[in-house]
């Protein structure tokens, strides 16, 4: 994240100039996007191989996943986007108050869907839909519980990743309140929201896959 | 102007240092450590297989060793090798920029590197994985052995690969010094970026393989367990995903360092530069195509089979555009027939050997045959070893006078590439034999027809031992009695040579001039 | 900023849209989840108006992302084109 993003005021001495230096801070956190979203490449195409296998139980595993919760949380993710989008906007018109604001809102949000994942853990915990070996609910067709094991290996994976682009949003908005960010020089800034619109992107494909699957 | 070495002083100045040169250094010395440790295992696994029957190990003992053999080599050295020492120290240098475009990243990719070794050298002592480096499923998720552990420390080596080659791309990108383009650029730099597209786009897979091996293990994840419906060759696809076009980490530095041995040593433009480029690409790319082909037996399906062993095939096309490129450039050069170039004819043997035996394995119905037999192990030596390290060693020598400043003794160099040669031979053809006889990998035992092939094996094996601990011992004492090497003492036109021998701290006393480009052996 | 307003309702409009459709195909489902992305990484992630390179990363990143699922599905799904197997 941002460790690899050198202070935004100070020119290394490798680099022309800042302008040289910002873009490639970019260049950098676009890259290791890539890097990270193929960290879940993986587990999709595991889930689509076991889709292949078992369509009756997988069908019948979806039927138990919490659609309520999980449309919820879909339109709070969108819109978290849409804060951290608008907190870079502020700062690009130099208005450092409104830019805290918007990351403050965004970090509710995607507090608010730590929160429910959760909420909906338990329940599926509750209910015995565990993964692996720990599945104890009865009645559902052999293939089943690979549903599960993924469900969790997935939404776990990236929750893990809600929850570290909250720590980077509350960096920034640590880093915001003193004025680190003005309107010519904010590529710290602007690395941390790509991280988190990759956080959107991924579950943007989460949620017809582990829900809308019927 | 003061050399990068004797800028600044002190034990702090190396540890904390963000000059890409002194980092390649400390990797130089990590790596090679690590070469120590994985050649030990192999010394060990050898002489037990001196003798068929229970030896100086006992079977689990043996299982052990030839997994940390594995993982040492693989995570611990080849995958770090050369991006990581040459690609550090060399590829700002030959672009004319003053450093990495982020030193930090670079810092802490090393240490990241060390905090990996670490962990897998505890997880070792503390009782290993038997599983061998493949982390094959179901056995690695019911070993009784501590298999989480080993697997965490491969998957923070991946995070450290990761780290380098994010920084080798985007460096590549931003920080080329004015005028220099893509086709002007030194054939190692294109090298080592196609490696570095492997390292950020597939380790990340290879980390969450083995991230779920080690939840299966002690979580009882069960996600490839077949009592839950699971399948185990699933497992084989994102291990083979990622370790399939690692074995292109490994020889695509290679092939760069070759480039440079090539012009340098024939003092000749290479016969095609785009060939060059654009075949490493190729490799880059094709190698992602191909990952099943480690899976023929396993299971998976006809048509998936015939569809990788095809791909597998360009794989081929795209190294023998190389092979004939350089050869092709010895055409009518004016060829200096130092120790580095010694190593490049022995690279190139090998290369050509372990390449047309993979062709071999990547056909269908002789994988058949072949698949977990010696043949196997002879093979993928051949280029690992064979071609890579060999590549290690020219660029070693090669690049030894630029790095420290010192000559190191040419006559024993020429030793050391010939040893090389005849003690990997001794040790490998005998596979080959083996395999195709039918011995398999992995066995703690062998009939007694095995016996006469084995013990060549082995003796090669502490040939080629004893042959790198004395290279590694003469280079050592170069460093301080050597010769000081000149700027350029090869009479080459590579970017790098045209710094002092050791090069200043910001690399360059004046901006990098690439009027001349760096192969242009026909111009003044 | 009206930008990033007009991306955000297409984006919960669509994600309407896909509960709506949802009980008809997961292809469609996937579909519009496709189209969601493409605005999130074009307007969000500025790769509307940025430099080549960032487009490049991206899509080698999804180009490689297809690959492996296709290569890991392709195998489980066509295991028996030749017929089941019997030993």
């Amino acid at each position: 994240m941002s460790h690899s993003v050198v202070t935004s005021t100070t020119v290394n001495s490798q680099y022309d100039s800042i302008e040289r230096q910002h873009a490639t801070a970019r260049v950098g956190m676009w890259l290791f996007l890539s890097s990270e979203s193929l960290l879940f490449a993986g587990l999709l195409a595991l889930f689509t191989a076991y889709r292949i296998s078992y369509p009756i139980a997988f069908h019948a595993a979806a039927e138990h996943a919490n659609i309520m919760l999980g449309t919820i949380n879909t339109y709070v993710l969108l819109t978290s986007s849409l804060t951290v989008a608008l907190a870079l906007a502020a700062t690009e018109r130099g208005r450092r108050r409104a830019t805290v604001g918007w990351l403050l809102v965004s970090i509710a949000l995607g507090a608010t869907f730590d929160v429910l994942k959760i909420v909906e853990y338990a329940q599926h915990l509750h209910e015995g839909f565990a993964f692996g070996h720990y599945f104890t609910a009865t009645g559902l067709p052999q293939g089943a519980v690979l549903y599960f094991t993924l469900y969790y290996l997935l939404t776990g994976l990236h929750a893990l990743h809600v929850t570290a682009g909250i720590i980077v949003l509350a960096y920034l908005a640590v880093r915001a309140r003193h004025g680190a960010f003005t309107p010519e020089s904010h590529v710290v800034l602007e690395c941390g929201a790509l991280y988190w619109h990759l956080v959107d992107l991924v579950w943007i494909f989460l949620w017809p896959m582990l829900y809308l699957l019927r | 102007m003061i050399d990068y070495l004797h800028a600044k002083r002190g034990i702090r100045s190396w540890l904390g240092t963000l000059d890409h040169k002194r980092i390649a250094l400390m990797y130089f010395c990590a790596v090679t450590i690590a070469l120590i440790l994985g050649g030990a295992f192999a010394m060990m696994l050898r002489t037990k297989l001196l003798i068929s029957g229970p030896g100086i190990m006992e079977p689990l003992t043996y299982n052990r060793l030839f997994t940390w053999h594995g993982v040492t080599m693989v995570f611990m050295f080849l995958i770090p090798s050369i991006p990581a020492v040459f690609g550090n120290f060399m590829l700002p240098i030959m672009i004319g920029a003053k450093d990495l475009a982020f030193p930090r990243l670079n810092l802490a990719s090393f240490y990241v590197y060390c905090v990996g070794v670490c962990f897998t050298l505890w997880a070792m002592i503390h009782g290993g994985a038997d599983t061998g480096w493949t982390f094959y499923t179901p056995y690695s998720t019911t070993s009784p052995t501590d298999v989480a552990p080993m697997a965490i420390g491969v998957f923070i080596l991946g995070l450290s690969s990761i780290m380098t080659g994010l920084n080798f791309i985007a460096t590549t990108h931003m920080l080329r010094v004015r005028g220099l383009k893509w086709m002007d650029m030194p054939l190692f730099v294109w090298a080592i970026y196609a490696t570095s597209i492997i390292q950020v786009i597939a380790t990340p897979v290879l980390g969450l393989s083995v991230t779920l091996v080690a939840l299966d293990h002690s979580l009882k994840m069960g996600l490839f367990d077949p009592s839950l419906g699971g399948d185990p060759v699933l497992f084989q696809h994102l291990f083979w995903f990622y370790s399939h076009p690692a074995v292109y980490i490994m020889i695509l530095p290679a092939m760069g360092v070759i480039n440079e041995l090539v012009a340098t040593f024939a003092h000749k433009n290479l016969l095609s530069y785009k060939a060059i480029a654009f075949s490493s690409l190729g490799i880059a790319f094709v190698g992602f195509l191909t990952w099943g082909h480690h899976m023929f037996v396993a299971g998976i399906s006809q048509l998936d089979a015939a569809i990788f062993g095809i791909m597998s095939m360009f794989v081929a096309i795209f190294s023998a555009i190389k092979v004939f490129t350089w050869v092709g450039t010895l055409y009518k050069g004016s060829i200096a027939l130092s120790a580095p170039m010694l190593f490049f004819f022995v690279f190139i043997y090998l290369f050509v050997f372990g390449g047309m035996t993979g062709i071999a394995v990547a056909t269908t119905s002789l994988d058949v045959h072949w698949h977990d037999t010696y043949f196997v192990i002879a093979h993928f030596h051949f280029i690992m070893v064979g071609a890579s390290l060999s590549a290690f060693l020219a660029a070693a020598h090669y690049w030894f006078p630029k790095m420290f400043g010192r000559m190191y003794p040419e006559k024993l160099g020429v030793l050391s590439a010939i040893g090389v040669f005849a003690g990997f031979n001794l040790t490998f053809v005998p596979q080959f034999l083996l395999g195709n006889a039918g011995m398999p990998r992995r066995y703690y035992s062998y009939p007694d027809r095995y016996h006469v092939l084995n013990v060549c094996s082995t003796l090669g094996a502490y040939l080629l031992g004893g042959v790198m601990l004395f290279t590694l011992l003469y280079l050592i004492i170069s460093l301080f009695t050597g010769k000081p090497a000149p700027a350029n003492p090869w009479g080459s036109r590579g970017f790098e040579w045209r710094v002092p021998s050791p090069p200043p701290e910001d690399n360059f006393e004046q901006p990098l001039d690439v009027s001349l480009g760096c192969y242009e052996y026909d111009r003044e | 900023m009206k930008r990033y307003f007009l991306t955000w309702l297409a984006l919960v409009a669509l994600a309407t849209l896909s509960l709506f459709v949802s009980g008809t195909s997961i292809a469609l489902s996937l579909a519009i989840a496709a189209i969601k992305a493409a605005l999130v990484a074009a307007f969000f992630m500025h790769l509307w108006d940025s430099r080549p390179i960032h487009r490049i990363a991206f899509i080698a990143a999804v180009a490689f992302i297809v690959l492996l699922i296709l290569g890991v599905a392709g195998d489980v799904g066509t295991r028996d084109l030749a017929g089941p197997y019997v030993p």
